[in-house]
C-alpha cells in the first residue's frame, strides 16, 4: 500500500449534493467484479460487515470503526449554475391510449404531475482524492467507472481519464498545515482524533460505505 | 460479466439546430454549457443527453407499441411507463428482482432504458453522452468522444462563433384572425393599392439563435453490460430516429433540428445485432403484452397476515 493521489479528469459538468467518496465507488465496483451482490442494498437490508467488501485501499481502526484511508473529494468549481430536468405526461402519444378510457389527466398534482426540477451543476475539470492503496488494482476497478455524480445516464460528470500517482505524504485522513492537522474525510468523534485538529465541524452521519445507510450513522466530524 | 460497449455517433446538422434553453427579451437562446479552455471559461452550444435519450425512447417504444398492435389499447400507467419512464408513486417499495429480470429479458429496450413502476425502480443499463460541438473550444475534450485509435486533427478547429447563426419568422397577430374574413382582407389590400397608402402590417416578428447547418456534434452511448440484444435495441432505435427525420430540439414543425447521424460500433456486426433484436421482438410479443397486463392492469397480489 502506498500513498496515492487519484485524479478523475472530467469532460462534462458534474452534479452532486453529497461528497463523492472514492471508497464507496470502489466498494460498488468490487461488488460487481467479485459478484458479492451488495450493489443493490436498500435501507431495510442490513448493512454489510465492516470491511467485508474487498477494496484496494487500506482501512484503519479509529473510534472502534474500520475507516478507509481515503480523503473526501478535493475540487475547484470554476462555475456553478442550475440546469433543469423536465417531465410531463406524453400527450403526443395519447392515440396509444384505450379509446374507451380516455379521461382528463391532472398534470399539476397526483401521479402524472409535470415537473421542471433544477439540477445544481458545477464546472469542474478534475476531482482529486488522496488515498493509501494499491495503484494497479485500484485503476483496474476504476477503469469501468465512466461517470460520477448525479444524472450520469444523461451525460453529466463524464470521466475522461483516471490517474493514480504516488505521493510523498499520506493526506488520506489529515493534511498538516501551519502546525495543525486539517481534517480530510469524515471520521467518528473519539479520543483518538488529534488535539490540534482543524478545518472540521461536528455532524451526524456515516464514516464508511454505504454512507446513506442508517445503521452506519454515528457522531462524526466532517471537513469544511 | 459482459464487457461495456461504447457506441459512437457523429451527427451533422442538415437544418438549423434550435435546441434552446430559454429566452432573452424577444430572442430565443440556444442551449449552452460552460467549458474550460486555456483562455478561460466559454459557453458552448451542446445537445443535452436527456433530449438525445428521449429520442430513443420515443421512436423505439412507439415502434414497439405499433408492432405489438397495442395502439389504442394502453392505459395511462402503461403509456407513462413506456414513453416517459413512469413514476415511483407508491408509499411501499419493493426490490422484486424477478420482475426486473423478466422485463429486461423479454424487452431489451425496456431493460436498457430502465424506468419507474409504482412501487419499484427498474435500473437502466444505458449512459447517454451529451452532444459536443466540434469546435476549437471543445478541442481538448473531443478525444474522449472518438474511438481509440482514431487520430484527432492537430490543426486549430474553427471557433464556436462560426457555427452560430440566427433565424427570424413572423406570425400573424390576433387582429388578423379575429377579422378572419378573406373578402375583407382582400378589400383592404385593394383599397390600399388604389390609394397608394401602405397598410400597417400587423405581423409579429419572432426569432432566436441557432446552430448553423454543417455543424458537427459528437455524442454516443455506453451500454453498461454490453448485451448484444441491448445493443441491437439501441441501434434499431437510432435507425428509427433517423428514419423519422433525426430531429432534435424545437421548431421541428418548421424543418429545424435535423441531424444526419453515423453510428460507429467496434467489434460487432451492426446488421446482425439489429436482425437478432427484431427476431427477439417477434418471439416475445405475447410475453411483453402479458407482462404489461399483469403489472399495470391487475392489482398485485398482497399477502395478508392474520
Amino acid at each position: 500500500m502506498t500513498a496515492l493521489k487519484v485524479t478523475a479528469h472530467l469532460s462534462t459538468p458534474i452534479s452532486f449534493a453529497e461528497p463523492i467518496m472514492l471508497d464507496a465507488i470502489l466498494e460498488y465496483r468490487s461488488c460487481h467484479v467479485n459478484k458479492i451482490g451488495g450493489d443493490h442494498l436498500t435501507r431495510s437490508d442490513p448493512a454489510p460487515e465492516y470491511g467485508e467488501i474487498p477494496i484496494p485501499i487500506a482501512r484503519k481502526q479509529v473510534g472502534g470503526m474500520l475507516v478507509p484511508c481515503c480523503s473526501s473529494p478535493v475540487f475547484v468549481a470554476e462555475h456553478e449554475w442550475h440546469d433543469h430536468v423536465a417531465k410531463r405526461f406524453p400527450t403526443e402519444f395519447a392515440h396509444f391510449l384505450n379509446r374507451e378510457k380516455l379521461t382528463k389527466i391532472n398534470t399539476t398534482g397526483g401521479k402524472y404531475k409535470s415537473f421542471r426540477l433544477p439540477l445544481y451543476c458545477r464546472l469542474v475539470d478534475r476531482v482529486v482524492w488522496f488515498a493509501e492503496g494499491n495503484r494497479k488494482p485500484l485503476l483496474k476497478l476504476l477503469s469501468k467507472v465512466f461517470a460520477l455524480g448525479k444524472k450520469r445516464s444523461i451525460g453529466y460528470g463524464r470521466v475522461m481519464k483516471w490517474e493514480a500517482e504516488p505521493v510523498d505524504c499520506d493526506f488520506s485522513w489529515f493534511a498538516e498545515r501551519d502546525g495543525k492537522q486539517v481534517l480530510m474525510r469524515p471520521l467518528p468523534v473519539c479520543d483518538e482524533l488529534p488535539a490540534n485538529l482543524a478545518g472540521y465541524r461536528g455532524d451526524f452521519g456515516s464514516v464508511q460505505s454505504p454512507y446513506w445507510h442508517p445503521e452506519r450513522y454515528c457522531e462524526r466530524v466532517v471537513p469544511v | 460479466m459482459s464487457k461495456a460497449a461504447k457506441v459512437y455517433c457523429v451527427s451533422e446538422a442538415v437544418s438549423p439546430i434550435t435546441h434552446m434553453s430559454g429566452t432573452s427579451g424577444n430572442e430565443a437562446i440556444v442551449a449552452r454549457q460552460p467549458v474550460t479552455t486555456p483562455k478561460g471559461k466559454r459557453w458552448v452550444p451542446y445537445l443535452s443527453g436527456n433530449m438525445l435519450r428521449k429520442r430513443l425512447v420515443r421512436d423505439g417504444f412507439a415502434w414497439l407499441i405499433r408492432h405489438y398492435e397495442l395502439e389504442g389499447k394502453l392505459n395511462q400507467d402503461q403509456l407513462t411507463f413506456l414513453m416517459n419512464g413512469g413514476g415511483n408513486t407508491s408509499s411501499g417499495q419493493f426490490e422484486d428482482t424477478k420482475r426486473v429480470v423478466t422485463w429486461s429479458e423479454i424487452c431489451p429496450l425496456g431493460g436498457l432504458l430502465g424506468g419507474c413502476m409504482a412501487d419499484q425502480i427498474v435500473d437502466g443499463g444505458l449512459e447517454t453522452w451529451q452532444g459536443r460541438l466540434v469546435c476549437h473550444e471543445n478541442q481538448h475534450f473531443l478525444a474522449c468522444d472518438i474511438p481509440s485509435g482514431v487520430e484527432m486533427p492537430t490543426q486549430r478547429l474553427r471557433s464556436l462563433e462560426d457555427f452560430l447563426g440566427s433565424y427570424q419568422y413572423t406570425r400573424a397577430a390576433d387582429r388578423t384572425f379575429k377579422a378572419a374574413d378573406y373578402d375583407e382582407i382582400t378589400d383592404r389590400e385593394e383599397q390600399a393599392r388604389e390609394t397608394g397608402k401602405k397598410e400597417k402590417s400587423d405581423r409579429m416578428i419572432f426569432g432566436g439563435q441557432c446552430v448553423n447547418v454543417g455543424a458537427v456534434f459528437l455524442h454516443g452511448f455506453i451500454v453498461k453490460h454490453g448485451n448484444p440484444l441491448d445493443l441491437g435495441a439501441l441501434l434499431w432505435s437510432l435507425q428509427l430516429w433517423q428514419e423519422s427525420g433525426g430531429t432534435v430540439g424545437g421548431q421541428s414543425s418548421r424543418g429545424h433540428g435535423r441531424l444526419k447521424t453515423s453510428v460507429y460500433l467496434d467489434g460487432y456486426d451492426q446488421t446482425e445485432l439489429v436482425a437478432n433484436y427484431l427476431e427477439h421482438v417477434d418471439a416475445n410479443k405475447d410475453a411483453v403484452c402479458e407482462w404489461l397486463e399483469r403489472e399495470f392492469t391487475k392489482a398485485r397480489k398482497t399477502v395478508k397476515k392474520k
